[in-house]
């Protein structure tokens, strides 16, 4: 599986800010962390805003383009660590909503954490 | 079959809240009170002030000086925020010589403290005035499953390897063996210690938020942050599975769903230096 593959299933892909480009399109409205608006949706990136992520602790973003060819390595782990970590958790959310966006971000968030840090921080009795 | 209640007769160590809560209720209640009567209190007991100074001086809080005085933490919290607070570093200790057959002391306190944080960030996110109510509140939502561990550990043992058997969430297990489950046993506590309506209510529903008549809002972020804990793993109070999560109590929350990772990151962060700050000493 390649990473074009995940974005494929995903519309969307995360994209760390050192890894955003001019002229990428935001896919979801970017919030800060006390949850104010700063960027829509459809909005296409300038240097300014990327300069601006920076400064405002904007770690990474969504952004449109699963077909874009330009998009080749957008998450911080490989596409199939990233699978190997979903298959791990998804057992584990098998009583929630996967469709769900609250429950599609939580577990975007744990499989990424998982792929990054196999049996990471889990402390589980 | 024994109710909720029955579960909590002849329970000694926990038959009454930490008194310090109660003098601190009393103090706060008193018209003719001051920050100085709450401070004076606080600092007749050296284990709690040095357990509070920790705490307002971890990650959570970010104040940008050392706070070294119990009247300087008071003048920064608020005394209503810092007798929730007295609540939460002393409840610990209550819960010390619990049985660990079932699950660690340490890993219980370890999930409730990760549900604490998150459900004060997620309070923080909407702006709610007192959001260390919410960490009081997610601290003890699970409070019930230590009393049926100690009271009923046969028949919690039949309800964890039901859970895991057939894959459901614990709580559909407890109530098949018992008829209640951990949620009715906590509340049972909050209501035999006096504590507030809105702690009864958020640790009561916080499985099925949409019952909360009178405080949806605390079920509905104990809920998300029960959720959340459990999804990211930090400890366990014997639940092995992300626990159903009810799209209402987000509505109810009322932030972007595009928040969550922030939520989940802050959470992380802070958690380290709240287990460090309050459950350092579980075990004196």
């Amino acid at each position: 599986m390649t990473s074009r593959g995940i974005a494929a299933d995903r519309v969307v892909s995360v994209i760390a800010t050192d890894d955003l480009a001019v002229g990428m399109v935001v896919a979801e409205d970017v919030a800060d962390q006390q949850g104010r608006l700063l960027l829509g949706a459809g909005t296409t990136l300038t240097e300014r805003h990327l300069r601006a992520f920076l400064m405002w602790g904007i770690r990474g973003i969504r952004v449109r383009g699963a077909d874009d060819e330009e998009i080749v390595a957008p998450l911080p782990v490989s596409a199939e660590r990233l699978a190997e970590a979903e298959e791990l958790l998804r057992p584990h959310f098998q009583h929630c909503e996967m469709s769900d966006p609250v429950i599609a971000e939580l577990f975007m968030y744990c499989a990424l954490r998982e792929a990054q840090h196999p049996g990471g921080r889990s402390s589980h009795a | 079959m024994p109710n909720a209640s029955d579960l909590l007769k002849g329970v000694v160590t926990v038959a009454s809240l930490p008194g310090i809560y109660i003098r601190l209720s009393d103090v706060i209640n008193d018209p003719r009170s001051s920050a100085d009567d709450v401070g004076a209190i606080i600092a007749d007991d050296p284990g709690l002030t040095a357990r509070l100074l920790k705490l307002v001086n971890s990650a959570m809080y970010g104040f940008p000086s050392k706070i070294e005085t119990v009247s300087h933490a008071i003048s920064i919290v608020g005394t209503a925020q810092l007798q929730d607070l007295a609540l939460a570093t002393s409840v610990i200790r209550l819960f010390a010589n619990m049985p660990e057959d079932l699950v660690t002391m340490e890993s219980f306190w370890r999930h409730s403290i990760a549900c604490g944080v998150t459900a004060r960030i997620i309070a923080a996110r909407r702006r709610e005035p007192n959001v260390e109510r919410f960490f009081v509140a997610g601290l003890l939502h699970d409070i019930g499953r230590p009393i049926i561990y100690m009271r009923a550990a046969d028949q919690a043992r039949v309800a964890i390897d039901r859970a895991r058997e057939e894959k459901i969430p614990l709580f559909r297990a407890e109530q098949d063996v018992f008829g209640f489950t951990h949620a009715h046993v906590g509340n049972a506590l909050l209501e035999t210690w006096k504590l507030p309506p809105t702690l009864r209510e958020a640790v009561a529903c916080h499985h099925f938020p949409d019952r909360a008549t009178r405080f949806p809002v605390e079920a509905a972020v104990v809920h998300v942050a029960d959720v959340f804990a459990n999804a990211l793993r930090l400890g366990s109070s014997g639940e092995r599975l992300v626990p159903p999560f009810d799209a209402r109590a987000w509505a109810t929350v009322g932030l972007a769903p595009a928040m969550v990772p922030g939520i989940l990151e802050e959470a992380e962060r802070h958690y380290d230096a709240a287990v460090q700050a309050i459950a350092v000493d579980v075990r004196q």
